[in-house]
């Protein structure tokens, strides 16, 4: 269907919109970036509680529950009224999250299928809410259809200073209160003890992730606005093991992925900003989860591959280093692939790859160590033998078995372990 | 001293007639207890005697149905300083993204109060708690990587750094290694001599005489408080442990039964 689009038109017709989107001139660009950026600061900072406090479920029920609300706060003024919006979804989401309560109290049903009930119902009410608002005369230009997937350009000035208050609060309840929702966050029952008043806190957040709901609805639409709580704040967590770094990751990944989606969904005005902004942010999670520095899959690769790279290098520089204790300072290639039972071109890659370090030196088919290249040779072959004389002391392993671990172990040891294992034999010795 | 007849000094903690529930189903009846200060005391019954319950409601962390709970004479609430808790490890999810000094350095919330963030001299405490558990070293690690005995111990730092007056433990001794335990109890020992009272939820009966100096033996009610020698008798474990609880169980299904 799309490939009707005259294509080289809308290529020089986009490049001149992606210039004007990122050059913020428009004042229109400018109202939306804004939005976006104070939605993703909200949301984003809201969404590492939630994820760790295991809500992200009660963010998505929350909301899809605004939209009744939203509706109801329409009809009152019949005009997109961001006062009154507000607080018909604050209403519609503590109705929701209080039903929800309720349920789980007098039934035996799980959280997961009562938020899934609730989710439903409320969003069932507001879709019948929203069709009939559509079709009343005022409706039509209402600008509530973009509700549901999004639209950034429908961001008025009056909606930015609401949005503005709003993000403010949240932010700055966070912030008073970091410590206190951190220790609640993580061990609620001790945090009861020592008088942090847990429920309230907990009815806080549900609080303010609905505002954070209002906050971002107009720009991502409310279907996908829990992947603006959820995403960010997943991908940081990926990312780093400290809580305030969490936060601030997961503000700037929200931040970039919205103005990215934002300046896609700006090429066409018949764009939808949530969907754009949703897949930057998946986007980022993916690069994230192969590529985050210690729990990315691909970086895990790498250094997997680094190590055993690193094995048979220092395995050839012992080799070298065996081979001339016996004789002269200088061994011939072939001779240490008969050694280690390998071609020469093997020999030959893994010897350039000691060249590199500057270990080896390599005077026609003559390989000969360097002053480094003999100092790590030693290390390791003193590593294997503290090794092998742990294994056979204190594991009491008889010496046949003793060989092969120590053979992989000794590219591992670092130097805290390898001092402490000279102290200990020192000590026997003495 | 004086000879006329003084009120005695209130006990560290006074438990009158506790009943507690668990989802409508009683769990523990009428405990009536009172423990004496500069004590080990260990908390001792089969599986589902109510054991963490009872130190969950003198927490307040489970409401009681009946009866109360008094720390040297108030209520919980306004004694909280006096009383450090140490959860069961598996209560919280150590992949959280803090180090083990920022969970010692929760220790010190209670006396901060709100608003305040930790400072220089909370951290020294801190390092100083960490040292005496030998986490020195682990300041800076993140809690996703220790083992079981660590994650214990930085659960003690923690309490060390409340400075309490009474500590409650839930289970601290399972699952640890054995250098751990005996660092443990170690530690305990200290704080006894500091004329500190403990509270210690134990299931391992072949190191409780060793461990304690008297003895709560629970199981949905109380069956018998005093000194070890006094109370870890064969006919008293027996009462404790034996199957004889049957109409007690009954009774508390049917109590369910009937809120439900």
């Amino acid at each position: 269907m799309f490939l009707h689009f005259p294509l080289v038109l809308m290529e020089s017709n986009a490049w001149t919109q992606f210039v004007r989107f990122w050059s913020f001139q428009d004042r229109a660009v400018q109202t939306a970036a804004l939005g976006v950026l104070l939605l993703a600061i909200s949301s984003g900072t809201l969404g590492c509680f939630i994820v760790l406090r295991r809500m992200s479920l009660l963010g998505d029920s929350l909301g899809h529950a605004v939209l009744p609300g939203v509706c109801i706060g329409y009809l009152v003024q019949l005009r997109k009224d961001p006062w009154w919006i507000v607080s018909g979804a604050l209403v519609s989401a503590f109705l929701a999250s209080w039903l929800i309560g309720f349920i789980r109290r007098h039934t035996r049903l799980k959280s997961d299928a009562v938020m899934g009930l609730v989710l439903s119902g409320f969003y069932g009410v507001g879709t019948m809410l929203l069709t009939w608002i559509q079709r009343i005369p005022a409706g039509n230009q209402s600008g509530l259809n973009g509700f549901l997937f999004g639209q950034a350009s429908a961001i008025s000035e009056r909606d930015l200073y609401v949005m503005g208050a709003l993000s403010l609060v949240i932010v700055g309840l966070v912030m008073a209160l970091f410590k206190e929702l951190v220790l609640a966050s993580f061990d609620e029952g001790f945090a009861s003890t020592i008088g942090v008043p847990v429920r309230t806190l907990h009815y806080l957040l549900m609080g303010l992730t609905a505002i954070a709901v209002v906050i971002a609805i107009q720009a991502v639409g409310l279907v996908l606005v829990s992947a603006m709580l959820i995403t960010p704040a997943a991908t940081a967590l990926l990312a780093t093991d400290r809580m305030r770094s969490v936060v601030i990751l997961s503000v700037l990944f929200g931040v970039f992925s919205g103005m990215v989606g934002l300046s896609v969904s700006f090429l066409n005005s018949h764009y939808p900003t949530g969907p754009f902004v949703v897949l930057t942010l998946a986007l980022v999670f993916a690069g994230m989860y192969l590529f985050s520095p210690r729990y990315g899959v691909a970086s895990r690769a790498i250094r997997r591959r680094r190590q055993s790279q690193r094995t048979q290098r220092e395995n050839v520089l012992k080799s070298i280093y065996h081979s001339l204790a016996g004789c002269a300072n200088a061994v011939k290639i072939n001779e240490l692939a008969t050694l280690r039972q390998e071609t020469p071109a093997e020999i030959r890659s893994t010897f350039s790859m000691l060249m590199r370090r500057g270990w080896a030196q390599l005077e026609g088919d003559q390989a000969r160590l360097t002053d480094a290249g003999l100092r790590r040779a030693q290390e390791l072959d003193r590593n294997y033998r503290l090794w092998e004389q742990f294994l056979t002391d204190e594991i009491n392993l008889p010496i046949d078995h003793t060989q092969r671990d120590a053979e992989n172990i000794e590219h591992i040891l670092g130097p805290e372990l390898v001092r402490e294992l000279e102290a200990r034999f020192e000590q026997r010795h003495d | 001293m004086s000879t006329t007849a003084v009120p005695p000094n209130p006990p560290p903690i006074e438990v009158h007639d506790l009943t507690v529930s668990y989802d409508k189903k009683p769990v523990l009846w009428n405990i009536d207890v009172s423990f004496p200060e500069g004590q080990i005391i260990g908390i001792i019954g089969p599986n589902g005697a109510g054991k963490s319950t009872l130190i969950k409601s003198i927490m307040g962390l489970m409401p009681a149905e009946s009866g109360w709970v008094k720390v040297y004479g108030q209520p919980l609430a306004r004694q909280r300083r006096l009383v450090g808790y140490v959860p069961q490890r598996e209560s919280v999810d150590w992949d959280f993204p803090v180090t083990v000094r920022d969970v010692v350095l929760m220790g010190t919330y209670g006396k901060l109060g709100l608003f305040r963030r930790p400072g220089k001299a909370e951290r020294e405490l801190c390092d100083h708690c960490l040292m005496q558990v030998g986490m020195a070293a682990f300041a800076d690690r993140q809690i996703a990587n220790l083992s079981g005995g660590q994650r214990q111990r930085v659960f003690l730092a923690r309490a060390l750094a409340q400075d309490s007056r009474i500590y409650l433990m839930d289970e601290p001794f399972v699952g640890v290694d054995a250098a751990t335990e005996a660092a443990i109890i170690e530690l305990l020992r200290t704080l006894k001599r500091q004329n500190r009272t403990l509270l210690v939820v134990h299931h391992d009966l072949q190191t409780a005489p060793e461990y304690f100096d008297s003895m709560l033996m629970l199981n949905m009610r109380l069956v018998a408080f005093g000194p070890t020698q006094e109370v870890f008798t064969t006919p008293l474990l027996q009462k404790t442990y034996g199957g004889r609880l049957t109409i007690l169980s009954e009774a508390a299904e049917q109590v369910a039964g009937t809120r439900r």
